[in-house]
């Protein structure tokens, strides 16, 4: 009996939590090897169970980081009706998440990596020069976000400031004069909260984006408000920008805080019997890049930092975190119950039940560890013609850490093109 | 019975459990192309072909093609050319615009012309001719027939959402617009509207 005891708590202790097992990973991103981060992830990993929609999500993300678009918004279109299924409520994965830990779950992603899922996929589609498609992606998310704020009775989001700009980028980038504008409103929306909450500043280039259309729409007060706000007086309008082309670039820095877990085992005398609660919280990681710049025919241009994605996944589960911690307590009572139980049969099963229940209170680490900690994203128009376009990462003392130089870039008249930067090293 | 048979038995209906968890393997089962089968909600070959099929209908009985062969005496020629997916889902377009190019084609209705993409294909095979192929058989270049009438569309979409339910509104507009003077001959409309409940519980 002894045996088996010492042979369940061996096997127990053999599941390390999810984040852990994505070291390798990890090793090969910081070293920017973007190709080897992707064979060690399709070695180690397999889609099925009830990490079905991570596998798609960080798939997919490896796959846009080895430049293949294509193949990278397949697992990410997987991961989205993953997550369609896995949202229906499985009577069975909630007992056993009751009875052996959250982890047992179906993950289905935050709300902010739900969003994110169809960002990075209408950035794929603008890398593929589909800007069509990117758009279908941009009335996704407007469905998502009204489905969500429905079912949730939650007024406030906060999840959608960049999505909802970069929806207002495309729909303007095809002419849609009035689509942008909403989005634009939507977004300045949503950033006003990150300002109060965060402290993150409104970015320039929106400022402007509302500027300049509200003025095309003729929307009089609402251009006044925002040029006096804002204090813009002088912009390029939407017709003098027709005669030129634009660049909007993206950076991607750093990679997303994971969860790690926080447990701690205490022996209760009276019972005689060891009680353990473990919970979820967020490291982040070192990440020298705090800010970047464009550099267009040796002329600087400073991006904006659009979405702080770290931020967002710590107050996200902060939000959480009382309902994680109503399940332990549930789970507990319910470990206990099952140890004494055991235990008037057999002593030794007792344990074997206590044991188990300890070692399997794990906390749920899963997260999409391969999304970057902020984005920068930075708009200038260009003369049509050829431009030498680099990328400046700089740190908190505004040296240059990297360097991407995109080489020369054409500008076509009318036309948008996108760029897209990432930054996984420390 | 004794604890260990009891342990036993348990562990025997877990295997039986795991085991049959397992056993279900793919299944195949051949459907008519004709059969409507509503999975996801999502746009599917039933609403590509109800579109295509409104559309053939409508095309063919139209004025503007008995109003061309009498002026013409001859069938016109028509291009493929963009339709536009406005719509909130990734839509397969040149499924149904196949189909209406199929329809009119084999109808000896319409003759159409190779599009923007297949063109410079040809050309490039025409070029290739020029230099490798013997007299009898070489097709000079400059001969291409110009085409009559654009085919051109968008396909829209109005989602209202209430929680786990949609009202899905689908509208495909497909004009054909005459070549040489911008004229819209035809106007093609067809609507599509679906009600979708996801679920909320699944095993």
């Amino acid at each position: 009996m002894r045996a088996l005891l010492l042979l369940i708590a061996a096997a127990l202790t053999g599941c390390a939590t999810y984040s852990y097992s994505f070291q390798p990973i990890d090793r090969a991103l910081e070293a920017r090897q973007f190709e080897e981060a992707l064979k060690q992830f399709e070695q180690r990993f397999y889609p099925g169970g009830t990490d079905t929609v991570l596998y798609h999500l960080n798939h997919g993300m490896l796959l846009r980081l080895a430049g293949r678009y294509l193949e990278s918004n397949e697992a990410l279109e997987r991961a989205k009706m993953s997550i369609e299924r896995v949202e229906a409520v499985s009577i069975s994965e909630q007992v056993t998440s009751v009875m052996i830990g959250d982890a047992t779950r179906s993950y289905e992603g935050e709300i902010f990596e739900q969003v994110l899922l169809h960002v990075y996929k209408a950035l794929n589609y603008l890398a593929l020069d589909q800007p069509f498609d990117a758009r279908v992606e941009a009335l996704q998310v407007d469905i998502r976000l009204r489905e969500l704020v429905s079912r949730r009775k939650e007024t406030v989001f906060t999840e959608e400031a960049f999505a909802r700009y970069l929806s207002g980028i495309i729909f303007e980038s095809l002419g849609e004069w009035s689509d942008a504008m909403i989005s634009y409103r939507k977004a300045l929306d949503s950033f006003r909260i990150y300002q109060s909450k965060y402290g993150t500043p409104i970015p320039r280039s929106l400022q402007l984006a509302l500027v300049r259309l509200s003025d095309h729409l003729g929307i009089e007060d609402e251009r006044r408000a925002y040029s006096d706000e804002f204090s813009i007086s002088h912009w390029t309008t939407v017709v003098e920008r027709m005669e030129q082309g634009e660049l909007v670039a993206m950076l991607d820095s750093g990679m997303v805080a994971i969860k790690r877990e926080q447990g701690s085992q205490a022996f209760d005398p009276q019972s005689g019997r060891m009680i353990r609660i473990s919970l979820p919280y967020y490291r982040t990681r070192p990440n020298r890049v705090t800010a970047a710049r464009l550099v267009i025919d040796a002329q600087q241009t400073p991006l904006d930092l659009v979405e702080d994605i770290d931020t967002m996944a710590i107050k996200s589960l902060q939000s959480h975190l009382a309902s994680i911690t109503a399940r332990q307590v549930a789970r507990a009572v319910v470990k206990y119950r099952a140890a004494k139980e055991a235990e008037r049969r057999d002593p030794a099963l007792g344990l074997v039940m206590n044991v188990a229940g300890v070692v399997t209170e794990q906390a749920d680490t899963r997260s999409w560890s391969t999304l970057p900690s902020r984005i920068f994203l930075g708009r200038i128009s260009l003369s049509p013609g050829p431009h030498h376009v680099v990328l400046e990462m700089l740190d908190a003392f505004g040296s240059v850490v990297h360097v991407q130089d995109y080489g020369t870039v054409t500008i076509l008249q009318r036309q948008t093109e996108y760029l897209s930067g990432r930054w996984t090293a420390d | 019975m004794n604890l260990k048979a009891k342990n036993f038995g348990v562990a025997v209906a877990i295997s039986v459990l795991l085991i049959a968890g397992c056993a279900s393997g793919t299944k195949v089962q051949r459907i008519e192309a004709t059969e409507v089968r509503d999975l996801s909600g999502q746009w599917n070959d039933t609403d590509s072909r109800l579109v295509s099929e409104e559309m053939i209908k409508d095309v063919v009985a139209a004025p503007w093609l008995a109003q061309f062969k009498q002026e013409k005496k001859a069938a016109p020629t028509v291009i493929v050319g963009e339709v536009r997916n406005l719509s909130h889902e990734h839509i397969a377009v040149n499924t149904f615009v196949a189909d209406i190019e199929r329809n009119l084609i084999n109808s000896g209705a319409v003759s159409f012309v190779a599009s923007k993409g297949e063109r410079q294909e040809i050309r490039e095979e025409r070029k290739d001719q020029d230099l490798n192929v013997t007299e009898a058989t070489r097709k000079p270049m400059g001969q291409e027939i110009g085409a009559d009438f654009m085919l051109k569309g968008e396909i829209n979409t109005i989602i209202d959402v209430e929680g786990k339910t949609q009202v899905k509104f689908y509208q495909v507009d497909l004009n054909l617009i005459s070549v040489g003077d911008n004229r819209k001959v035809w106007v093609g409309q067809k609507k599509i509207k679906k009600l979708v409940e996801k679920a909320s519980v699944r095993p």
